[in-house]
């Protein structure tokens, strides 16, 4: 039995219970659940990287009054994980590996939005126990109710993570078979897009204003002075 | 009628962690929210009928920002534990919920999380996994510190809670959230382009299109998502057309 990926999967249990469902202590943002998928399966930098390309587009979904955005806290550890998974068969470089675990990420993160909305509602069913139990005095089953939620959105993390796991590990690796010879340097251009993506999305949402682009400049200066104190180190 | 140890605020304060746990469309936090109150109503309300009135009042819809619900939870026990109206309770709780939530909404969806992980991604971009730790560090202590102030001050305090927690109060940390951020964009861009993924002019290009691409993709309202899957699909074929003509 692999350890590693039963550690994986119980992860994604916990990653998607911090999204939105028990403490939000950030393991849940792209950049820590993408790096940790890689820590648990043997390759951080490849997960770091995967995370480093997912957190900065997502930070423009904002999960205000419950508004329904893309999971992609279960998107990015996912990916990350399938990227690392494939990288021990795949010999080539690292861009088709990432293209894979950006892309698939994307897409589950969005393919997790309906199935949440499935969670909210079985939640729904809990608003008339919780009604029954308020009106008997019955303090321990409000409680029971709550944490019932909160092992139901863990369980709903691990199927969900190893579901789309297992889809993308057959998936791909058969579709890499197709291809031993693809050259990663055509996928070259892949992460610099989507790391400039990110960039741009922070742009949008704080440099609107003249005061706002003064304080990017500075941020600019400041940021070239660092990497001339790099250099000059 | 004893009040709160520091134990029992500690204990409301672990369970206001699962408070989201149960959020559904009709009453949002309403169960979570209920389930936080129930430390406090075991040690106040012996008598069977107060604990009954108490749970009915507030197992209904609740909804407001994760981080600052505590602030709400300790100041509705403080107005319980004074026996206050019940309808003067509910319409505090409502105006307060309402006000901390578009709060907690600018300061921590929008700022505190984009601040901490811009300098997460700056520091991992240069040193690696030390960006995680750095991340979660700015990420969580503003939003444990509010949580545990917002139960103190708001038990202790109760309807004067408003005084420490409104917006007037944080507006200066939000112009100064918004200032950092602007900074940190900034930095962010010189950061990304002097990183691992940048190996050359093309790559730099390719960067600066990532960034006009989605700035221009914004504009027309297009999702997170379909922006990126476009720009993916774009600099795949782009880097496929370059690879053929070299």
């Amino acid at each position: 039995m692999n350890f590693d990926l039963i550690l994986y999967c119980l992860m994604g249990g916990l990653i998607y219970s911090d999204t939105d469902a028990v403490g939000q202590f950030g393991i849940s943002q792209p950049l820590v659940s993408a790096a940790l998928a890689g820590l648990v399966l043997g390759n951080l930098e490849l997960g770091l990287a995967v995370g480093i390309l997912m957190q900065l587009p997502y930070l423009l979904e904002l999960p205000a009054g419950g508004a329904k955005i893309s999971v992609a806290s279960l998107g990015s550890f996912v990916g990350s994980g399938l990227a690392v998974s494939l990288s021990q068969s795949y010999p080539g470089g690292n861009n088709l590996l990432l293209a894979i675990a950006v892309g698939f990420g994307v897409l589950i993160g969005w393919l997790m939005i309906p199935l949440q909305g499935q969670l909210r509602q079985l939640n729904k069913g809990l608003v008339k126990q919780a009604d029954l139990a308020a009106g008997s005095g019955a303090l321990s089953r409000i409680t029971f109710l709550n944490n019932l939620s909160a092992f139901r959105a863990f369980m709903f993390g691990v199927f969900s993570c190893v579901f789309f796991f297992v889809l993308g590990k057959v998936v791909f690796t058969y579709l890499l078979q197709l291809a031993p010879q693809f050259s990663d340097a055509k996928l070259q251009f892949v992460t610099p897009v989507i790391l400039g993506a990110g960039i741009g999305a922070l742009l949008w949402q704080f440099v609107k204003t003249k005061r706002g682009v003064g304080f990017s400049l500075i941020g600019v200066t400041l940021g070239g002075l660092f990497f001339l104190s790099r250099l000059g180190a | 009628m004893s009040s709160l140890s520091t134990v029992d605020l500690a204990k409301i304060l672990c369970r206001s962690l699962f408070i989201q746990a149960s959020w559904n469309d009709e009453r949002m936090l309403g169960l979570g929210y209920c389930s936080c109150l129930i430390p406090f109503i075991k040690k106040q309300k012996k008598n069977l009928n107060d604990r009954i009135q108490v749970l009915r009042k507030n197992v209904g819809f609740f909804n407001t920002h994760p981080y600052m619900v505590t602030a709400i939870i300790g100041a509705v026990m403080k107005l319980h534990e004074q026996e206050e109206d019940s309808e003067k309770i509910d319409r505090f709780k409502k105006q307060l919920s309402n006000a901390l939530g578009a709060v907690g909404d600018q300061l921590f969806w929008v700022y505190a999380r984009a601040i901490s992980a811009t300098v997460g991604l700056i520091l991992a971009l240069s040193f690696g996994w030390v960006g995680l730790v750095v991340f979660l560090f700015f990420y969580n202590l503003p939003h444990l510190f509010v949580r545990i102030i917002g139960l103190r001050l708001g038990y202790k305090f109760g309807y004067d809670i408003v005084k420490y927690f409104s917006l007037r109060r944080f507006r200066p940390f939000l112009d100064f959230s918004a200032r950092v951020a602007a900074v940190l964009a900034g930095a962010a861009i010189v950061v990304a382009g002097h990183s691992e993924f940048v190996g050359n002019f093309e790559e730099l290009t390719a960067l600066i299109g990532g960034v006009i691409g989605m700035l221009c993709l914004l504009k027309w309202r297009v999702s997170i998502p379909l922006a990126l899957s476009v720009l993916l699909g774009l600099a795949a074929v782009t880097g496929f057309i370059v690879s053929y003509l070299t």
